[in-house]
């Protein structure tokens, strides 16, 4: 899995592309998210639109990156997810736990006031 | 290698079926499971299920591996697919020492949904008609039917 990160004001945006489950996918998707975390960084926004499937152990790593980021008073908000991992997710009950935006502006945007002026 | 005796499937009930094994390792489980889907249709092209049984082969061969093995890449899982007019059965049998499935806790429930794991089973017994473990829960059996079976 391709993982492309940009910086939107205080949002970091993950732009996912391939499979996402165990193995080298998670290992990486938890790497970078962990590194961001790291340095201080909350507010992310993962773009799904390139996704064609998500298994368990990919779900629960969005839910610890949720967790965390929530304690650190940002969120996780998702963009765009494939037909089939928006099954999944519904399958799972999760999609109350995570807001689902069309586009990344979007959002970004849903992150407050204070990043609207460079999102 | 695992010792144990061999699994048949009824050649009768299952004509096309193919015996499939992998390493205890999570870089095994993806190129199994595409090797087993392309098994499958060749057998049923265009059976409708695609996405239910690839997603289901991932979770039982990551449960395998992750549970089953510990993660160990000198143990092995061994797999058996069978194609018919019953559809496609699958048996994924690890060599770890079980677990009691009637133990797993609902990932509906309120603490379910903030927990990091204990999704895999729920998620296989949503996407295939019918799941169980035998062998103390070391032996995963799960089906899907096919219109018109394989």
């Amino acid at each position: 899995m391709d993982i492309s990160t940009r910086r939107v004001g205080q949002v970091d945006v993950l732009r996912l592309k391939g499979a996402f489950r165990l193995g080298d996918a998670v290992d990486q998707f938890r790497s970078q998210t962990e590194s961001l975390l790291h340095d201080g960084d909350s507010q992310l926004v993962i773009n799904l639109s390139e996704v064609p499937m998500m298994d368990s152990s990919a779900i629960g790593m969005l839910v610890r990156l949720m967790t965390s980021a929530k304690a650190n008073g940002g969120g996780v908000k998702l963009v765009s997810p494939t037909k089939l991992v928006m099954q999944t997710l519904k399958m799972v009950g999760l999609l109350n736990i995570f807001e689902v935006f069309d586009d990344d502006t979007r959002a970004v945007s849903s992150f407050g006031e204070a990043n609207s002026a460079t999102g | 290698m695992d010792a144990t005796p061999k699994l048949a499937l009824d050649r009768a009930q299952y004509p096309n079926q193919r015996e499939f094994q992998l390493a205890g390792s999570t870089d095994a489980i993806a190129p199994v499971v595409d090797q087993i889907t392309a098994f499958i249709a060749d057998a049923s092209p265009a059976h409708g299920a695609e996405f239910e049984v690839a997603l289901a082969l991932q979770e039982a061969l990551a449960n395998a591996v992750v549970h089953g093995c510990k993660g160990d890449a000198s143990k092995t899982v061994l797999v058996w697919v069978g194609c018919g007019t019953a559809g496609v059965i699958v048996i994924v049998r690890d060599p770890g020492p079980g677990f009691n499935p009637a133990g797993i806790a609902d990932p509906l429930s309120d603490d379910g949904l903030e927990r990091d794991h204990g999704r895999g089973v729920h998620m296989m017994r949503q996407l295939m008609d019918d799941v169980h473990y035998e062998r103390n829960g070391t032996e995963l059996h799960m089906r899907k039917k096919f219109a018109g079976g394989c």
